[in-house]
């Protein structure tokens, strides 16, 4: 119920923001680096990510993965800590 | 809050990184203390751990067309306090440098410090000024939480402001304009975060067994 409304909140913020329209959402991330771009037009970055999704991996994927990794041990432990409880007692 | 790739010139870089390293050193360290002496503080590392993991992978839409994600640090520094979750955020950091390419090994010392350092001590702080003035513990959570967020946002503007300051108004002026592009973004997520950190720290207050596995243990060390 409570996660039902945090889910609603979450969202609220993208019906508000394009009115209806579909607006592709910029990262801050990368709003910054325009920015820098702005101000320091002669600056190049001097390092590259080693290795950048594409292809089967794509962002949304592995941004999946990394939440489901996380959940999935978030889950465990709740289980976990459940059992002990039901065995031991409060 | 991610800086990218290459994005902060060498000498800033290194300086960051330096300035991190301790606080990784330590919070591994405090990390593995606890363990020792008492196992089931694994549990609530490792719950701190996973909360960060899901919650820093959740691009969620926010105001003006763009997006950004929740940290949940401050949650883990309520329930472990500030020490771990420098280690903890450097371990999800590298994962989304390596995997994601957002980030970067450069700027990895410079995310490390805003949301593994800056943001968790934050969060801590006003917990246990919250905690003095007696207000309720959902008002505690949420804003530790909501302002833990900001303030990691809030030193990814100054690092990048410092970084390229504006040619004409100095560092102030590139500090506005980086807090243009993070803080307007990250109030609406900073929000959703202190409340979805309630909701967690009350459904752990359900459980009997949490007492005794050290979370919530930074609560009875401001009790003390």
């Amino acid at each position: 119920m409570g996660l039902a409304a945090w889910i609603l909140l979450a969202a609220a913020p993208a019906a508000w923001a394009d009115g209806g329209e579909a607006v592709e959402l910029k990262g801050s991330d990368d709003r910054a680096a325009e920015a820098v771009a702005e101000i320091a037009p002669g600056y190049r970055p001097w390092a590259q990510p080693l290795w950048e999704p594409g292809g089967m991996f794509s962002e949304e994927l592995i941004f999946t993965l990394q939440a489901a990794t996380g959940a999935l041990v978030l889950g465990y432990l709740a289980g976990f800590l459940r059992g002990k409880t039901r065995r031991e007692g409060p | 809050m991610h800086i990218m790739e290459g994005f902060l010139p060498l000498g800033h870089a290194v300086a960051w990184t330096a300035a991190a390293a301790p606080f990784v050193v330590a919070g591994a360290r405090q990390v593995g203390k606890q363990a020792r002496e008492n196992p089931e503080t694994k549990i609530g590392t490792g719950m701190a751990g996973a909360f960060v993991f899901v919650l820093s992978a959740l691009k969620l839409p926010s105001v003006a067309g763009s997006c950004s994600h929740p940290t949940g640090t401050g949650l883990g520094a309520i329930l472990v306090g500030p020490g771990p979750m420098a280690v903890l955020s450097c371990i999800v950091l590298l994962f989304q440098a390596l995997l994601l390419a957002h980030g970067g090994l450069t700027t990895l010392g410079a995310n490390t410090f805003s949301m593994g350092v800056v943001g968790p001590w934050v969060a801590f702080g006003v917990f246990c000024l919250c905690r003095r003035a007696r207000l309720p513990l959902a008002v505690q959570v949420f804003l530790a939480a909501a302002l833990g967020d900001l303030a990691t946002y809030l030193t990814t503007s100054c690092q990048l402001a410092l970084a390229f300051p504006d040619p004409t108004h100095g560092f102030l002026g590139s500090l506005a304009k980086f807090m243009g592009v993070f803080m307007v973004t990250q109030v609406p997520l900073a929000i959703a975060e202190g409340v979805l950190s309630v909701m967690v720290v009350q459904a752990l207050r359900r459980n009997p067994e949490v007492a005794s596995t050290g979370l919530l243990q930074a609560r009875a060390g401001v009790d003390a």
